[in-house]
């Protein structure tokens, strides 16, 4: 499953989605109850890493998209994202769950690990945005999807990403 | 057979790709070439042509908002559904466009 054949690309070629995430935004234990309070918590990671303006905003943007339809899409995976005028910079986190939390998920089963895109509400460049889609798109690769999951170390997952898009 | 799917969703970052992806896989899976147009953020992408068109036998239009250029697909039979079905259950949808097809 090629993506390069599958979108093309234009602009920086030397940009790539490891360039969207840092081991800031990464978070390998993260310890929540539920899926609102997981949501916040990697809000906050985001915030921290100075990619948004404010945790109210970009959070009022997160809970929209949630009340469109549910961003567990099975597999243990979730996908929340939030298209917003507080994020500054685009960019995802990842956080795997001490204890997978309920999330209304596609196949009903609980959320362990999650993936969450910050995406501008303008301005966002193109290049950027297919790097986000590229990366959902990756994340149904099975393979892929559980050697991340599996994976124990910040360094490790960044890597395995970024080997992954250069496949 | 040659189905053409067009995948589509409100933010156009997430749900648009999954379910490309897995429509794909399904396809590949199923023995049944496949091509997939995502309308998403960035654009349209692996736009369906009109050689594309000449030679599908089917469509699905995999969605939650309108899509662009639906009247294309007027002379095809068409499967419409929810952009999340096609993540859970891509080869269910395929397959149930294949037996409207064969009726």
């Amino acid at each position: 499953m090629s993506f390069q054949k599958y979108l093309a690309y234009e602009g920086d070629k030397n940009m790539k989605i490891s360039n969207l995430i840092n081991e800031n935004l990464i978070n390998l234990e993260l310890d929540t109850k539920t899926k609102d309070e997981t949501l916040v918590e990697m809000i906050k990671m985001i915030k921290d890493n100075g990619n948004i303006t404010s945790v109210d905003c970009f959070k009022e943007d997160v809970f929209k998209r949630e009340r469109e339809g549910t961003t567990g899409v099975g597999m243990g995976l979730a996908i929340p994202h939030g298209k917003s005028e507080a994020v500054t910079k685009e960019c995802f986190a990842i956080a795997k769950l001490k204890e997978p939390v309920e999330w209304n998920s596609l196949d009903g089963n609980p959320v362990s690990f999650v993936v969450m895109l910050a995406v501008p509400a303008e301005k966002a460049t193109t290049l950027h945005l297919k790097l986000l889609s590229k990366l959902s798109y990756l994340l149904m690769d099975d393979d892929f999807r559980k050697r991340l999951m599996a994976s124990n170390s910040k360094k490790e997952l960044i890597d395995l990403i970024s080997k992954r898009e250069e496949e | 057979m040659y189905i053409v799917c067009v995948t589509s969703c409100p933010t156009g970052i997430a749900h648009t790709f999954m379910a490309a992806a897995n429509l794909k896989k399904a396809g590949n899976k199923m023995g049944i070439e496949i091509k997939i147009e995502t309308q998403g953020a960035g654009g349209t992408e692996n736009k369906i042509t009109e050689d594309d068109l000449k030679k599908a036998d089917g469509v699905i239009i995999a969605s939650d908002v309108s899509i662009n250029d639906a009247e294309r697909f007027d002379k095809l039979p068409v499967l419409e559904c929810g952009v999340s079905e096609a993540i859970s259950d891509p080869e269910g949808i395929i397959k149930e466009l294949i037996e409207g097809i064969d009726k």
